[in-house]
């Protein structure tokens, strides 16, 4: 009869599978996703039962400059991922240099969402057309943002040496985080910019 | 300490006492008010088949945990486990398909219920179509051709909708304001008044009578006092009440047109009153084609104005005197221009409380 | 997982002088955490219970008792149910869970401490934002707990400025709280059992808690984004909700039940867990259809999200057969449970210390829950009842009948775990009977006022003398509720003071909390028994009262396992 001992017990986690940090992520990611569910979900309705979209006097949004933009976010998933695959090789530098290169990507894009804003002729009050528009796209910058900040943190750990190839995974956590930025800025790409 | 065990009839006791009142509440016909229309008809006999299927089920599971409370006390002094038994397939097969066929039938039954309540006519077979809109607090029942009654949390009277017996009816509800709920107990039906969508529905009274009901979905400070009547006459009355409906707040009033009005709000009260009488005020009279000045004067504790609009307080179709111009007091006196009208019926009210509404009679 | 070779000792710790205060002030104990959660949400219990009591004083008479006002009667059944919701009986089963579920699989804490500090001071800090709107001119929320536009969007009379502003920001918080509460639950489960410890090994209670935790996952958010809609048309000038400007005031009413349906669910199934922790206890025998309970679980958790609008069938926006067709199903998953947890009692030997009270009375409680809410799931009879006091009467049999009958449970179950000692039984039961009684005289006679055609959310009432007599029988009934607490509180102050003490399993029962010291240890466990099956401490103690009987010899008295 064997009783484990409190080493054991305190050790915790199954080592097999994800890690904790990165369960926790993956389940954070998943609330989030609901979270702009609803706020799609609101955008759907509303237009469904609006007689004409854009409504009288809106003109459809010009998709070209935040088309640029996005492929900016969608270039800074690769570079991101390749953060990722740096530090897994153990590649502190790489990892830095990564990082580095994706915030500047991020920044950029939410330098382009407000010029994006600046072009535009109406505004939050203006109709469900600008209630709508700009409560998913600022909602969405501002979880740019927050993964921005997020990643600055990633950064300055990785370039105090706190990252190795066994231990990174705040680095997995903030790709993965980033990737879901990115994914959702596609989805409120086409819907806003591009279906008619 | 006393075994617990001797405890235990307690529950018994309890859980006779709880049928019973189930039981009893039975003979005051299963509780419900008593239909007064074929929809309602159809959803009484629904309710007392689910009634009678939920005492069977109630009775059922609540006897079998006190059957298992009186067999299976443990005996004092008795330490020997029970046999240890982790589940039974078979048993759980059977009680998950038994209610679930309870439930399709139950469920289909259903269905066949709603179909006849949500039935809609074709409107050739309606003998009228009534408008019912909601205001805060009260009700306007627009019978088309201008003919609408409106009152509510402010009138000593509820609001009374009158339709004809025995035939059926479309009642269209719409809201410029808020949600409320059209509600009538003996019609065991209600139906929400929401704003932007037009809910409607059919009935038919089969019996003559005048019957209660009141707003049922919360809209703000009065809606406790949201109440309606609904009064099923004859063809022949219901056709002479139209007749009669001048949708005129000033029918029975004896006054002259002035082009110097008054008006008056008691302090701490959702209502217009008269200067001088100092009772519910409904008409107030203007020479034509002349500019009238109203003075207004507000006891206190609650913000009004008065608005002068073509049509009705819920339904303007031009203002000839409102907001910002003609603005909210909350207490004191002021003066109102309204312009030079052709003779005709206005409707004046309070914006902050539309139900706060009378005739504006020019002539 | 680190070897067991070659560790250096951990140096010893110069004792940290530190006040009680600061400890609870800065913990990341789960155990501390989770007391502080039971502390906070039976205090928003009280006062959820006092207004409460305000608001059946005003309903004793039919044209308003106590309050000329009805915007203060108004406010009150808004602020008792936005209490007794978001404040009191989700987050107490948050709480139960803290401090249980690590225990219950073995380890050492939550997987992630500082965070499950942050979900219970987010609570605080929602309900003084919420409750600081009576501070406010026009005081606090007053459209009831689910405050629709347009009444909260447009300039209505009736529904204030900023108290609803302050309610929303608080409610977001609490949504914080128990979103990070629920991962954190979540990754613990799924990372940090113990070894032998599979998904089917265990305790039902840690399942409740897991199916809860995905339902807060997946559903929060969306109430998140109906709220910060709302705010935004509040204080944006949005349109979300306008239909003036495009907007549809009904999809409110979706997103947000869209969460508080589930809601309910993350509001009972912990009692449910709570329930199969203590019936096999009590009958000594093991819970029926383990399996099944977890299948009947997870079915209850799927299905939960697929009838929200149920909830508006009256509004004319709703496919009805669909929500008809799945509320009504959610009764098989029910039933199954409901038979599932008679079949415990079947054969076993019944014992009815306090807790089994509580679940006895939970059950028949529940059951009559559950019975009612199958007339409303039909929408030719929810026509009639909709909105009347027969759902208020539905809402309180399923959550006081049912969820708080399952908290006291709780208390009375898992106090000597966490206290070290006994509440007194004799007090218990003088407690339980007043709850039972007050609790059935406040809520039965709402069901015929429902059906008489009262409506709900009225500060006054058609002068009717039957309706007047119930409404006074149910006040009476919500008083000796309220006294109801006392006793409880009492024999939790004096039992502190010195109750009699309890041993590591003073009820003799099944799971991993069991195997430790009342209260527990720092780390939870100086050693663990085997785990071998979903009842580890009963295999444990058969084993060693087997053992016992085999030094003493056949016919030798076999030692009390209890210590």
């Amino acid at each position: 009869m064997t009783t484990a001992t409190t080493e054991e017990i305190a050790v915790g986690g199954r080592p097999e599978g994800m890690s904790m940090p990165l369960l926790g992520m993956v389940l954070f990611i998943a609330s989030e996703v609901m979270f702009f569910g609803g706020l799609f979900a609101a955008y759907f309705n509303i237009r469904a039962q609006a007689p004409e979209w854009p409504p009288a006097g809106l003109e459809h949004l010009h998709a070209s400059v935040p088309g640029f933009f996005t492929v900016l976010l969608l270039l800074s998933s690769v570079t991101m991922q390749m953060a990722v695959f740096a530090i897994r090789r153990g590649n502190v530098r790489a990892l830095t240099r990564w990082t580095a290169i994706t915030i500047v990507l991020g920044v950029v894009f939410l330098c382009g969402q407000v010029y994006d804003y600046s072009t535009l002729d109406f505004t939050i009050r203006d109709g469900v057309y600008g209630s709508t528009f700009y409560t998913l796209t600022g909602f969405h910058g501002a979880h740019v943002f927050g993964g921005v900040m997020y990643l600055v943190i990633v950064l300055i750990r990785s370039m105090t040496g706190q990252f190795t190839a066994r231990h990174h995974a705040a680095v997995e956590g903030a790709s993965m985080y980033w990737h879901f930025v990115d994914v959702v800025w596609v989805a409120l790409f086409l819907t806003l910019y591009v279906l008619k | 300490m006393r075994p617990a065990g001797r405890r235990l009839p307690l529950t018994l006791r309890a859980g006779l006492g709880a049928a019973a009142a189930l039981l009893l509440s039975g003979c005051a016909r299963t509780g419900l008010v008593e239909p007064v229309t074929p929809q309602a008809d159809r959803i009484e006999s629904l309710y007392v088949i689910v009634y009678y299927l939920a005492a069977v089920i109630f009775l059922g599971v609540l006897g079998a945990i006190l059957y298992a409370c009186v067999k299976f006390r443990k005996k004092p002094g008795d330490d020997v486990l029970p046999p240890q038994t982790h589940g039974n397939t078979a048993a759980e097969v059977i009680w998950t398909a038994l209610p679930l066929l309870i439930v399709l039938i139950l469920f289909a039954m259903s269905y066949s219920t709603l179909r006849v309540v949500d039935d809609a006519k074709p409107v050739k077979d309606l003998a009228a179509v009534i408008n019912v809109r909601g205001i805060q607090w009260g009700w306007e029942f627009d019978y088309g051709n201008d003919k609408v009654v409106a009152g509510g949390a402010s009138d000593d009277e509820a609001p009374t909708l009158v339709v004809p017996v025995g035939q059926d009816i479309r009642l269209v509800l719409t809201s410029d304001n808020v949600i409320h709920a059209f509600y009538v107990p003996q019609f065991l039906f209600k139906r929400d008044i929401v704003p932007g969508r037009q809910n409607q529905f059919d009935f038919r009274v089969d019996i003559p009578g005048t019957y209660g009901g009141q707003c049922a979905e919360f809209c703000g400070t009065e809606h406790a006092k949201m109440t309606f009547q609904v009064k099923a006459v004859s063809r022949e009355k219901f056709d002479q009440f139209i007749e009669g409906l001048s949708g005129d707040g000033c029918q029975g009033d004896e006054s002259e047109p002035s082009a110097e009005l008054a008006l008056e709000s008691p302090a701490n009260q959702i209502r217009f009153i008269d200067v001088a009488s100092k009772e519910q005020e409904k008409c107030l009279k203007a020479p034509a084609d002349t500019p009238v000045k109203l003075t207004y004067s507000n006891g206190g504790g609650q913000p009004h104005n008065v608005a002068v609009v073509t049509g009705t307080a819920s339904n303007p179709t031009e203002t000839h005197i409102g907001l910002p111009d003609a603005a909210v007091i909350d207490s004191g006196s002021t003066t109102y221009d309204v312009p030079a009208l052709p003779a005709g019926q206005y409707t004046f009210f309070c914006q902050v409380h539309p139900i706060m509404a009378g005739t504006y009679l020019v002539q | 997982m680190t070897t067991t070779a070659a560790r250096p000792a951990a140096k010893p710790h110069a004792p940290q002088p530190r006040s009680a205060f600061m400890d609870y002030l800065t913990t990341t104990d789960h155990k501390k955490i989770g007391v502080m959660y039971l502390y906070f949400s039976f205090f928003a219990f009280l006062v959820g219970g006092v207004l409460a009591l305000l608001v059946r004083a005003q309903l004793t008479q039919a044209d308003g008792a106590v309050f000329s006002d009805a915007d203060t009667y108004n406010q009150l059944f808004t602020m008792h149910a936005t209490s007794m919701l978001f404040f009191f009986i989700i987050p107490i089963w948050a709480g139960f869970g803290n401090y249980i579920v690590p225990l219950q699989i073995g380890a050492l804490d939550m997987a992630f401490p500082r965070i499950n500090a942050l979900s219970f001071w987010l609570l605080p800090a929602g309900f003084i934002t919420v409750f600081a709107g009576y501070l406010t001119g026009g005081g606090p929320a007053e459209a009831g707990w689910t405050e629709y536009p347009t009444i909260t969007t447009g300039h209505y009379a009736g529904a204030n400025g900023h108290g609803t502003d302050l309610w929303i920001v608080g409610i977001l918080l609490v949504g914080i709280s128990s979103l990070l509460g629920a991962i954190n639950f979540l990754v613990t489960v799924f990372k940090m059992r113990a070894p032998g410890m599979t998904m089917f090994r265990m305790p039902m209670f840690t399942w409740n808690i897991i199916v809860t935790s995905m339902l807060s996952t997946l559903a929060l958010p969306v109430l998140t984004s109906a709220l910060i809609m709302l705010f935004i048309d509040r204080n944006y000038g949005g349109s979300f909700f306008d239909p003036a400007l495009g907007g549809n005031a009904v999809l409110y009413q979706n997103l947000f039940w869209f969460y508080s349906h589930p809601a309910v669910y993350i509001m009972i199934l912990p009692a449910f867990g709570l329930v199969s922790e203590v019936l096999p206890v009590f009958s000594r025998k093991p819970l029926f259809g383990y399996k099944a309970f977890v299948l009947a679980t997870a079915g209850i958790g799927a299905l939960g999200f697929s009838v929200w609008a149920h909830h508006m069938f009256t509004t004319g926006a709703v496919l009805l057969p669909f929500f008809s067709f799945m509320t009504a199903l959610i009764a098989v998953p029910t039933g199954v449970k409901f038979f599932n947890w008679i079949a415990t009692m079947f054969n076993g030997k019944i014992t009815f210390e306090t807790p089994m009270l509580w679940c006895l009375g939970f059950l028949s409680m529940f059951l009559i829950g559950g019975i009612n809410g199958m007339f409303s799931a039909q929408p030719p009879i929810d026509y009639a009842i909709h909105d009347t006091y027969w759902i208020v009467a539905h809402i309180h049999y399923v959550l006081f009948g049912g969820s708080v009958f399952g908290v006291y449970g709780a208390f009375y179950f898992w106090y000597p775990k966490i206290t070290g000692r006994f509440l007194s039984e004799k007090i218990g039961k003088i407690q339980f009977w007043m709850t039972f009684v007050g609790f059935n005289l406040a809520f039965f006679p709402m069901h015929i006022l429902g059906l008489a055609g009262m409506p709900r959310r009225i500060a006054s009432y058609a002068a009717d003398p039957q309706w007047e007599l119930l409404n006074q029988v149910s006040t009476v009934g919500a008083f000796l509720i309220g006294i109801s607490t006392l006793p409880f509180l009492y024999n939790v102050a004096v039992s502190l003071r010195g109750g009699k003490q309890a041993s590591a399993d003073p009820w003799r029962a099944n799971s991993l909390e069991w195997a430790t010291s009342s209260p527990p240890p720092v780390h939870n466990f100086d050693s663990l028994p085997p785990i071998r099956s979903e009842r580890p401490v009963f295999d444990a103690r058969l084993d060693r009262e087997a053992q016992a009987r085999l030094k003493t010899g056949p016919g030798g008295a076999a030692p009390a396992g209890a210590s």
